[in-house]
């Protein structure tokens, strides 16, 4: 179970694809945060994700501080064990902070869009500026105590030419080893910008080869997803599916609960607050709302490969929790086959690197004790 | 731009876990790992514990993972015999994978069995068999604890439990989710802690962190629909299996202890009036 708590409602950033606009003066009281702590640990259940969000959660770092602590206080009595996760647009990232979350551990997940031009086309400061040089500084600051700190890209069709050249950027040159790459499906797509984007994406192929071969450690969700859904099939994919309100929860500044990130700026989806708990019945109709499948993907070969059980994404760019976004199914169309190409070229060759990263279970395990090893 | 589904799609040609053709190209191994000693000495055992199969013999007795699929019958009546073991650590006995991944990203946690209850498990199962855990948190003289001992039978166990595991055998990468918590190797690390013990016969048990398995759903209901209601059910299901794993850890503890003639023990039938006997244990 993963909870999302939002801080704060202000940032310091004006990012022209933000899909919640910030707000000032929105940010969670210390009594509300108790509140939410203990709902949470009166609910946890084993293993807990907390992700602190935003705005941007790096404005109340001492409320990320005071929530930590009082999460590690309610461990043993709620027998839950809790792991930490916050994202942020990097402004406010300092050596002091990596310090702290390094050694909780708190997982931090920056926000950067590629190199200077993609970045900077849709990610600015409050006052217009562009953001890349800052930002990149931070990654850097950042991945010398966390070298598995992922990278969260967003890709646009005024940014897609640049995907392949963000993606080295991030990986080659910065060293991210985990990028979590996400198109803005609410953005103006046309049919000459998913041209670019399959060319794109088989410039990616040729990268992720090349990585491969040279044994490099890295994560690129796109093509890790598509594998997956291929390697461990339907049950393990559906088993990891969002299952809107029931796997996630996100605890807006005020307390209001909602079933997910997307939904934190709309009333009307909430289901429940902190001091009362949740609406069952509320959460069970928008549960199985979302469980609802459109009659075309009904009949399509990649309905259980694809990102069309979304709630969130359907509901941004459609308005409606089951219905997929065509821009969505074309964006798939072309990403599947790519990878599945690559998938079978990577097999046939047998490249060691490939077979034990997506085949072997132990894997996570032994490049953990790589790491190591090697420290 | 339009919803178009795809149809007659050929089938990738990268085979999927079940297939059994990637076992044999998982032996080629990444030239960074063939020069990590480390990973390659974790690959070598690996790969040993997979093929290794019990033996009579008290040497592999005493080191050996046994992994059994039924549970020993209960026993009523437990006599100590006068010799002492050759090797005073009982092997692990492996039911339940004990290792689990957690993180935020796509993974279902597994099942964890607190060390509170895990206590309370093993004590009832012990005690089924005559052996009566009548102290807690005892130190060893290797300077751990004990987590039960019983002085009568001068039997003791440790139980590797999460919080162990998150001293001994919890990784982490510190800066993904992504966490590993391996409750066997924990039981190991512990085992060869455990090996010089000279005054109480031990056992080592581990929590089995049994995973959620989603099960099919044969209503009429779509898979998708029913999947809220089974991953609930499942979080239930799973800590049942996990708990009856750990019970044929101590079962097969028990059976160790008669197999290697620790114990003599007989079954006594049940009392006349419908009673179950209750265990007697015989002091030294």
């Amino acid at each position: 179970m993963h909870y999302t708590v939002h801080l704060t409602k202000e940032c310091s950033m004006r990012c022209s694809y933000c899909y919640s606009p910030p707000q000032s003066g929105n940010a969670m009281s210390s009594d509300t945060a108790a509140a939410a702590i203990d709902f949470i640990s009166r609910n946890a259940a084993g293993n807990t994700g907390i992700v602190f969000f935003g705005g941007e959660p790096l404005l109340r770092k001492d409320l990320i501080i005071w929530c930590i602590d009082r999460c590690k206080a309610l461990e043993h009595p709620s027998q839950a064990y809790y792991h930490f996760k916050v994202s942020t647009n990097g402004l406010a990232l300092d050596r002091e902070f990596i310090d702290y979350a390094t050694g909780v551990p708190l997982t931090i997940a920056l926000s950067i869009d590629g190199d200077a031009p993609a970045h900077n086309t849709h990610r600015r400061s409050i006052d217009g500026h562009p953001t890349s040089g800052p930002v990149t500084d931070a990654a850097r600051l950042l991945l010398e105590r966390q070298p598995y700190a992922p990278a969260l890209m967003v890709i646009t069709p005024e940014t897609v030419d640049r995907y392949a050249s963000s993606l080295a950027f991030l990986v080659e040159e910065i060293g991210f080893r985990y990028v979590i790459a996400s198109l803005n499906y609410a953005g103006a797509w046309s049919d000459d910008h998913l041209g670019i984007l399959k060319k794109q994406y088989l410039q990616i192929a040729g990268l992720y080869e090349k990585w491969t071969r040279e044994e490099r450690k890295f994560y690129y969700s796109p093509f890790e997803r598509v594998f997956a859904s291929r390697i461990r099939g339907r049950e393990h994919v559906a088993c990891n599916r969002c299952a809107l309100g029931v796997r996630q929860l996100s605890i807006d500044p005020d307390g209001t609960i909602f079933p997910c990130i997307q939904f934190v700026r709309d009333p009307e989806y909430a289901i429940g607050d902190v001091w009362s708990g949740i609406d069952e019945n509320r959460r069970q109709a928008l549960s199985q709302n979302a469980t609802l499948t459109n009659a075309a993907c009904e009949a399509c070969d990649y309905r259980y490969r694809c990102e069309n059980s979304c709630s969130c994404l359907n509901w941004q760019t459609t308005g409606s929790l089951s219905a997929v976004s065509p821009v969505l199914c074309e964006t798939e169309r072309i990403l599947i086959p790519v990878a599945d190409r690559l998938g079978e070229k990577l097999y046939r060759s047998k490249s060691p690197m490939f077979m034990h990263k997506q085949y072997n279970p132990d894997y996570p395990f032994l490049s953990l004790l790589e790491d190591d090893a090697d420290a | 731009m339009n919803i178009r589904p795809v149809k007659n799609s050929k089938t990738p040609c990268y085979p999927t876990l079940t297939s059994d053709e990637t076992t044999l190209h998982l032996q080629s191994l990444p030239e960074r790992w063939k020069r990590n000693s480390v990973v390659a000495a974790a690959l070598t055992a690996m790969l040993l514990l997979a093929e290794q199969t019990p033996s009579d013999t008290p040497e592999a007795a005493a080191t050996a993972i046994e992994c059994t699929d039924a549970p020993h019958l209960p026993v009523y009546d437990v006599k100590r015999t006068a010799e002492k073991p050759r090797h005073m650590v009982s092997p692990i006995f492996k039911h339940g994978k004990g290792r689990g991944v957690t993180g935020c990203i796509v993974i279902a946690p597994p099942s964890f069995i607190s060390e509170d209850e895990a206590r309370i498990i093993i004590r009832e199962e012990l005690a089924r068999s005559g052996i009566i855990i009548d102290r807690q948190d005892v130190e060893a003289s290797n300077g751990l604890l004990f987590d039960g001992v019983s002085d009568p039978a001068q039997i003791a166990f440790v139980y590797a439990s999460r919080d162990d595991v998150r001293r001994m055998a919890w990784k982490h990468p510190g800066g993904s989710s992504v966490s590993l918590i391996d409750a066997l190797k924990c039981a190991k690390i512990l085992h060869r802690r455990f090996s010089h013990e000279k005054e109480y016969l031990t056992a080592v048990f581990y929590d089995p962190m049994e995973a959620l398995q989603i099960p099919k759903d044969n209503t009429d209901e779509s898979y998708r629909e029913a999947y809220s209601r089974l991953f609930n059910m499942e979080i239930d299901n799973s800590h049942e299996r996990a708990i009856t794993q750990l019970r044929w850890q101590v079962q097969d503890f028990i059976g160790w202890l008669v197999l290697n003639n620790y114990l003599s023990v007989q079954q006594s039938p049940p009392e006349k009036d419908g009673n179950t006997a209750e265990p007697r244990q015989q002091d030294r």
